[in-house]
């Protein structure tokens, strides 16, 4: 059989497998990825489940190759396109699968919550009300929706549909989901709504009918000005690319809203509330010559806590400029493109609303938060169902056999995800799935050898990544090196004298590298050193020691987060001692690199 | 060729380690900005290819597209001849759609492309397309839809 050689014209078929350092915090003994093009699979202990998660390339390496400041160790091995994409197309089933399955439980869960809700008259949460101001009479911009909807379906259309909403919600009863089949990895499952997905697609689609037919705006603040429509220095045209763009798209959200009223199915009620927020904030950037985007980030309310260093400060002001190009790249060229395309104007919306974050952190000096939830813009919002269905005095009857339902559907997941340190860990499943792409154990020919889950103790990442090396078709290996050592390096090559050399060899006068919380509490970086590792990892005994004395007695004010990082020093000298190093520090997010 | 220092005499302790706290890693607690940490295409200049005039699947997909699409087509081939309903099939294409941030997937050209692409692989004759009970409610979802559905079976 004839692999395609290195230097071929065509870029070669490659998979490579990923063996991380170990470092503290999770992972801390190591982890394993395999990166198919510029996707990233590895599987996670999530919550007791083992989950397989895929990133792109470069947030994975952002993550754990600066952040987590762990090397990188990347083993390519060649195959054949068909082969390659056999393996692409197992782990891509296997990831929409899962993810189908676990919302399902969190659907379930929901169903719980909602009929405690309802038993105690609170309001629930539901995807898409946020983005709105319930004050009738606020805004024209939906009315040629109205107009579109009732010239095709007929005067009154909007109210008698919103009155037939409000009935079947008010009438929705809970039937118990049936009992769900074998959780297969690789089939796709097929799932009924539950009764929360019920409740929650009728009340958008009878809020959306209510917002089109009172005028509903988009609530105070939720707007951020991205821009001039009409940036300065472009070629003076009749109609500005960037208006013609929005236009369409404003077309396309039309038409999207008006079909999705006329036929919903399961689960368009909040993608209909984001297109009538979109829509609103596309009318009213073509009324003003301005681009207005939403908010897209989580409200404040939900945003961490905290305080921003001042050597934060620095790094946040380029963060800034940083978003700010973005956004102007974004405003300037990203929406000349002949068809509209939602993910230009998604990135738009992330861009410049981590912007506003991060300006409001730097003026306020607070620390900010730019992680924003998996999925489209979610617009979270709360509201008092009016369900009668269930009387009263059968609630509570009703949401036990709801958690019962919930309860056995976690049970079959444990059944089939649960994590098991040496049995079923990012290792084993990672081998399993890569063999499961292939009938008959034909990953031998594809890979160039077979590995066993688990066998030759491959559960551990360390040694999994050997025995890939041994046995596999690897034609290179890699190591990228992690953030601090790339800037050890850097010194290395700018000619670093002994006394840069001693200045980074501790966690006291490192320039490099700030101690932070949950590193653990440590003196001396062991890293490099080999043979007087157990000497310096004496020393970072001994100085964790003395952090944990010191945190006996700081303990009440602190919630003992010195003690905390002086045991785990403790902890993660022992092996330093031993000769193995885990440790080697993290950085923040906003690293000077 | 870099190389590292394991001895097996360390295998024994590696395997403590791992006892202590295997490979579990969980990065929710790491707040990263999307335009910088994660996304390789928040630059104008690199969204070129992601919108296309042509209606012909090789006029091209970005990278996230392209992925998006082969999401639905294995979604497509793993549902063919099951008993999934034509009022189901839009929910699990809109799952599979909110993965990638797509919120109006009967918009996305590639959703298409990708049930064509799918029902290639599942052995579904090209002329059975239509007939799937399953694709019911997607061929009217967009006046596209059967278009773009051959487009990407032919790739």
């Amino acid at each position: 059989m004839l692999y395609p050689a290195t230097g071929a014209e065509h870029p070669q078929p490659i998979i490579e497998f990923l063996y991380i350092d170990a470092n503290t915090g999770g992972s801390s003994g190591g982890h394993t990825a395999v990166k198919v093009g510029d996707t990233v699979y590895h599987f996670q202990n999530d919550e007791g489940f083992t989950r397989l998660t895929r990133e792109n390339w470069q947030r994975f390496r952002f993550v754990y190759n600066d952040v987590d400041n762990r090397n990188i160790h990347s083993a390519k091995v060649a195959l054949l396109t068909g082969d390659l994409q056999r393996i692409r197309d197992r782990l891509s089933l296997r990831f929409i699968t899962q993810n189908r399955q676990i919302d399902y439980l969190t659907a379930l869960q929901r169903d719980v919550s909602l009929l405690s809700a309802l038993e105690s008259n609170t309001p629930v949460q539901i995807s898409g009300i946020g983005f709105f101001d319930r004050t009738p009479h606020r805004t024209a911009d939906l009315k040629d929706i109205a107009d579109a909807i009732e010239n095709e379906r007929g005067p009154g259309h909007i109210r008698s549909q919103r009155q037939h909403l409000q009935r079947r919600l008010e009438t929705l009863a809970y039937v118990p989901p049936a009992e769900p089949e074998p959780l297969e990895p690789d089939r796709y499952p097929i799932y009924k709504p539950t009764f929360s997905e019920q409740v929650e697609d009728l009340y958008a689609h009878w809020f959306a009918l209510t917002m089109i037919e009172q005028g509903w705006p988009l609530r105070d603040g939720i707007l951020i000005e991205a821009g001039q429509l009409e940036p300065t220095g472009t070629t003076p045209e009749s109609t500005h690319p960037n208006i013609r763009w929005l236009t369409r798209y404003r077309d396309q959200l039309k038409e999207a809203i008006i079909q999705s009223l006329a036929s919903p199915y399961p689960g368009s009620g909040p993608p209909l509330l984001l297109s009538l927020a979109r829509y609103q904030a596309i009318s009213l950037s073509l009324s003003t010559d301005k681009f207005f985007v939403l908010d897209v980030l989580p409200k404040k309310s939900e945003r961490s806590p905290g305080e921003l260093g001042e050597a934060d400060k620095v790094a946040l002001g380029r963060l800034i400029d940083q978003l700010q190009k973005t956004v102007n790249d974004l405003v300037t060229a990203g929406f000349h493109q002949p068809e509209p395309d939602e993910s230009i104007y998604h990135r738009l919306e992330v861009a410049a609303s981590e912007l506003k974050e991060s300006q409001a952190g730097l003026s306020l000096e607070r620390s900010i938060h730019l992680s924003q939830s998996d999925g489209p813009p979610k617009g979270i919002g709360y509201a008092i169902m009016p369900n009668h269905a269930i009387p009263t005095q059968q609630l509570h009857r009703v949401r036990e056999a709801a958690a019962q339902r919930a309860q056995q559907f976690l049970l079959q997941m444990q059944r089939a995800y649960q994590y098991q340190l040496i049995t079923h860990n990012c290792v084993t499943e990672l081998v399993r799935t890569v063999n499961s792409s292939f009938e008959q154990e034909n990953e031998t020919t594809a890979l160039g050898g077979h590995l066993d889950p688990g066998a030759d103790q491959s559960f551990i990442p360390f040694r999994f990544f050997e025995l890939v090396r041994g046995r596999y078709r690897v034609t290179s290996t890699e190591i990228l090196p992690s953030q601090r050592n790339r800037r050890l390096a850097q010194l290395s090559q700018e000619g670093g004298s002994w006394k840069v050399w001693a200045r980074e060899s501790n966690t006291l006068t490192s320039e490099i590298y700030r101690p932070r919380m949950g590193d653990s509490a440590f003196l001396m970086f062991t890293e490099q050193a080999f043979w007087t590792r157990p000497l310096l990892g004496s020393l970072n005994f001994s100085y964790a020691l003395a952090t944990a004395s010191v945190g006996l007695f700081t303990a009440p004010t602190d919630g003992a987060s010195l003690l905390t990082e002086g045991l785990f020093g403790m902890m993660f000298s022992v092996p330093e001692i031993g000769l193995w190093n885990i440790r080697k520090g993290t950085f923040n997010e906003m690293s000077p690199e | 060729m870099n190389t590292i220092r394991c001895p097996n005499r360390f295998t024994p302790f590696l395997i403590a380690l791992v006892m202590f706290q295997g490979c579990s890693f969980s990065d929710s607690s790491i707040s990263i900005s999307e335009s910088v940490g994660s996304s390789s295409e928040s630059s104008a200049s690199s969204l070129a290819s992601s919108g296309s005039s042509a209606s012909s699947e090789a006029a091209g997909l970005s990278k996230e597209k392209k992925a998006y699409r082969d999401d639905v087509a294995n979604l497509t081939y793993s549902v063919s001849g099951s008993s999934m309903s034509a009022r189901d099939f839009p929910n699990a294409l809109a799952r599979t759609a909110s993965q990638f941030k797509i919120s109006n997937w009967s918009q996305e050209k590639a959703t298409f492309y990708g049930i064509g692409k799918g029902l290639k692989r599942a052995g579904i004759p090209k002329e059975n397309i239509t007939r799937q009970p399953f694709l019911g409610n997607v061929l009217t979802a967009n006046k596209n839809a059967i278009t773009y559905i051959e487009s990407g079976y032919s790739h």
